[in-house]
């Protein structure tokens, strides 16, 4: 097939921009959650993306065709290593530099060089393209950039359905491109075919590569948990969902390398933050927001009318009931329903009221999680809270340590709701906050407690809490980031 | 012909055929004084800090008062983009003109007008069409922006080059702002950025059709 210069040229135009979008979708993504997801490792991988968008026009005018086709071979193998080694890399990279140079120096330092290396070997290669292409033609900005803009839109409107496929579809779309316009900008045809055999052998051995470097980043992180293996992986637009194995036979969830659930909160975690205030109010109507393993939905099923369970990403709903069934006994339970959808934007539009409402969302380390964490997720809940009604919101920051971040959510909750409980047990605090119309005593509270921890737990009634957060600054949407960045 | 000079002449030949090049030297358009260019470097930056604070604030405040799913981010970046495509192919191609004063003012109102929505109707998802049309709106500003300024430096890679630098600085300064200032943020910033494009290209306007869009104007060799 002979395709004229422009068209080539339009053709490489729309494979970068299409490129550029799959790009942004994984690289970025992967580096990002090499850093456990933190919203400051977001951000500096979002701007080494940019970053590399300016390198390659700042080189625009000064690489050679041919310094292109040498080096592209180059880039596709970093982005292969980048892509299926990041979490390992990282891991590696900041113990060894922490070792080193300290903690501080050796994470800052890691961040730059990580930095570097998506500045380097990611977009930079796509955006090099353009700037060439309109200089060397008049009045030809609106059509080239044109039609690498049509290229993102495609890939942006793609990604959903390549989503569906999963990663070794997502990644062979992206190489396929990739080789595209490896073929475009001229590459050898020896060269060339090197390059699809890699591609392939990538293709072929990705899910394998991808749990082997899980697993040996899973078993360095949590050293002393005895990770084996990972069972489950699945990547959904919010997560990155893993199932592991530990050396008891216990299954692990992890979502975005953050571990979720282990077995060991079953007995605890989950009866107090969702059995204790269910039997407390008698068969309520509950609404779970966020669902993780759903082991509380095993914990209360059976003293509560209905459960609907609200989670943002039906991939971990169907992961945690494929793996987690003896926890959340889904398939025993008949009164639950799941509804994908924001907890907030659930909050503001149904109509209905809920006796109990847990809030079992992972910790504030990122803006999306830490809205749910500020005076106005807390007024949503207070409005779709039935009389008599409470809202159960757990946090395992101990309560009398130095860290703010468990009294600034106290503080927050006492100033929306009209009464706020506490059970404080040890590392893990549970707050129950409720309307002026509901009233407990402290030996109440305590009867009610069908656990062994019943005698040795810490009651604060909504006075202590008062006085224990006088002071404190309140969380808002105004001033959240200061929790997150903590 | 020198081994030099050949080698030179085969790498030109060869770059014009990779790139759809029609002549061996890049098109020059160079703007008159040192100080212009520098004015028109910043000018370029403060357009690309401007198009990250309209992003960044659209993204935040979508995910705060309508929804964090998928379609949010989905709808923000491709009626961005949808807008830059149209805004390459409309209005007349002259920086400093009304019509950049139209699109920007077009731009900042499209902007305002998802925050009020937004403001006004919380977590309303059958909305979003409409904001979705109203980033569009945002985003023509840029595809304007980018066709209209192709020949304000001696090389299109430098409009593209200054204005992601500005990009990026404004994904930075939106950050930064908005864990400073909290939600005022995103109300100030597009304003005063646009302010602030406004302002260095301020000098020019009305003359710019000629100092700056206008090569042939300056002496180019094109």
């Amino acid at each position: 097939m002979t395709l004229t210069r422009d068209r080539k040229n339009l053709m490489l135009l729309a494979l970068a921009g299409f490129n550029l979008i799959l790009l942004n979708y994984t690289l970025i993504r992967q580096m990002t959650l090499a850093f456990r997801n933190l919203e400051l490792s977001a951000l500096l991988m979002a701007l080494a993306y940019f970053a590399g968008i300016s390198l390659g026009y700042l080189l625009s005018d000064r690489v050679q065709p041919e310094t292109i086709r040498r080096v592209l071979p180059v880039f596709l193998a970093g982005q292969l290593v980048l892509i299926s080694v990041a979490p390992l890399l990282v891991l590696r990279l900041v113990e060894g530099l922490s070792e080193l140079l300290g903690d501080t120096v050796g994470l800052n330092l890691a961040y730059v060089a990580v930095f570097v290396l998506v500045t380097l070997g990611s977009t930079s290669l796509y955006s090099i393209f353009l700037p060439r292409m309109i200089q060397g033609e008049e009045n030809s900005t609106k059509r080239y950039y044109s039609v690498e803009i049509l290229g993102s839109l495609i890939g942006l409107v793609s990604l959903p359905l390549l989503g569906q496929g999963g990663m070794v579809a997502f990644y062979a779309v992206y190489l396929a491109s990739f080789l595209g316009i490896a073929w475009l900008v001229g590459l050898r045809p020896f060269a060339l075919g090197a390059l699809a055999i890699l591609c392939l052998a990538f293709l072929l051995g990705f899910d394998r590569i991808d749990k082997s470097i899980s697993t040996a980043f899973y078993r360095e992180f949590y050293r002393g948990a005895g990770i084996e293996k990972v069972l489950y992986t699945r990547y959904s637009p919010y997560h990155k969902v893993e199932v592991l194995l530990n050396g008891r036979g216990e299954r692990v969830l992890v979502l975005n390398a953050h571990r979720q659930f282990a077995p060991s909160s079953h007995p605890h975690y989950s009866y107090f933050v969702a059995e204790y205030p269910a039997r407390l109010l008698r068969r309520p109507t509950v609404a779970l927001l966020g669902c993780g393993s759903m082991s509380t939905v095993g914990r209360m099923g059976d003293y509560v009318e209905s459960i609907a369970i609200v989670d943002l990403d039906r991939a971990v709903f169907e992961t945690s009931r494929d793996f987690f069934p003896e926890y959340n006994r889904l398939s025993e339970l008949k009164n639950w329903t799941f509804q994908s959808d924001d907890a907030k934007h659930f909050l503001a539009s149904d109509t209905r009221s809920f006796g109990l409402i847990i809030d079992d969302i992972p910790p504030a380390k990122t803006r999306q999680i830490a809205l749910t964490y500020t005076r106005e997720f807390f007024e949503l809940v207070k409005a779709r809270l039935g009389k008599g009604g409470i809202f159960s919101l757990p946090s395992l920051t101990p309560l009398h340590s130095e860290r703010q971040y468990g009294r600034r959510m106290l503080a927050t909750l006492n100033s929306v709701f009209d009464k706020v409980y506490v059970i404080n047990d040890g590392s893990s605090s549970y707050y129950f906050s409720t309307g002026q119309e509901t009233t407990f005593d402290r030996e109440t509270l305590r009867a009610a407690i069908d656990h062994p921890r019943k005698d040795t737990v810490e009651i604060l009634m909504p006075e202590e809490v008062t006085d224990l957060v006088k002071g404190v600054t309140t969380i808002s949407v105004n001033n959240m980031a200061d929790l997150i960045l903590e | 012909m020198s081994d030099g000079t050949r080698k030179a002449s085969e790498a030109a030949k060869d770059r014009t055929i990779r790139t759809g090049r029609q002549g061996g030297a890049p098109t020059r358009r160079v703007v008159a004084g040192r100080g212009e260019r520098w004015t028109s470097i910043a000018h370029v930056a403060a357009m690309g800090l401007l198009f990250a604070l309209v992003q960044s604030g659209l993204f935040f405040q979508l995910q705060l008062r309508l929804t964090a799913a998928y379609p949010s981010f989905l709808t923000v970046t491709l009626a961005w983009l949808i807008g830059s495509l149209v805004g390459l192919w409309v209005g007349r191609r002259k920086p400093g003109s009304t019509g950049f004063l139209a699109w920007m003012a077009a731009s900042l109102v499209g902007y305002y007008l998802v925050m009020v929505l937004l403001r006004r109707f919380p977590y309303t998802i059958e909305l979003l069409p409409v904001m979705g049309l109203l980033i569009v709106m945002c985003g023509v500003q840029a595809g304007h922006f980018f066709g209209a300024n192709r020949s304000l430096f001696d090389s299109s890679a430098s409009l593209f080059f200054w204005e992601n630098n500005g990009f990026l600085l404004g994904w930075i300064v939106g950050y930064a702002g908005y864990v400073r200032f909290g939600n005022a943020f995103h109300w100030a910033s597009p304003a005063l950025a646009g302010l602030l494009a406004l302002g260095l290209l301020g000098p020019r306007l009305g003359r710019a059709s000629t100092r700056l869009s206008s090569p042939r104007a300056e002496g180019s060799p094109a």
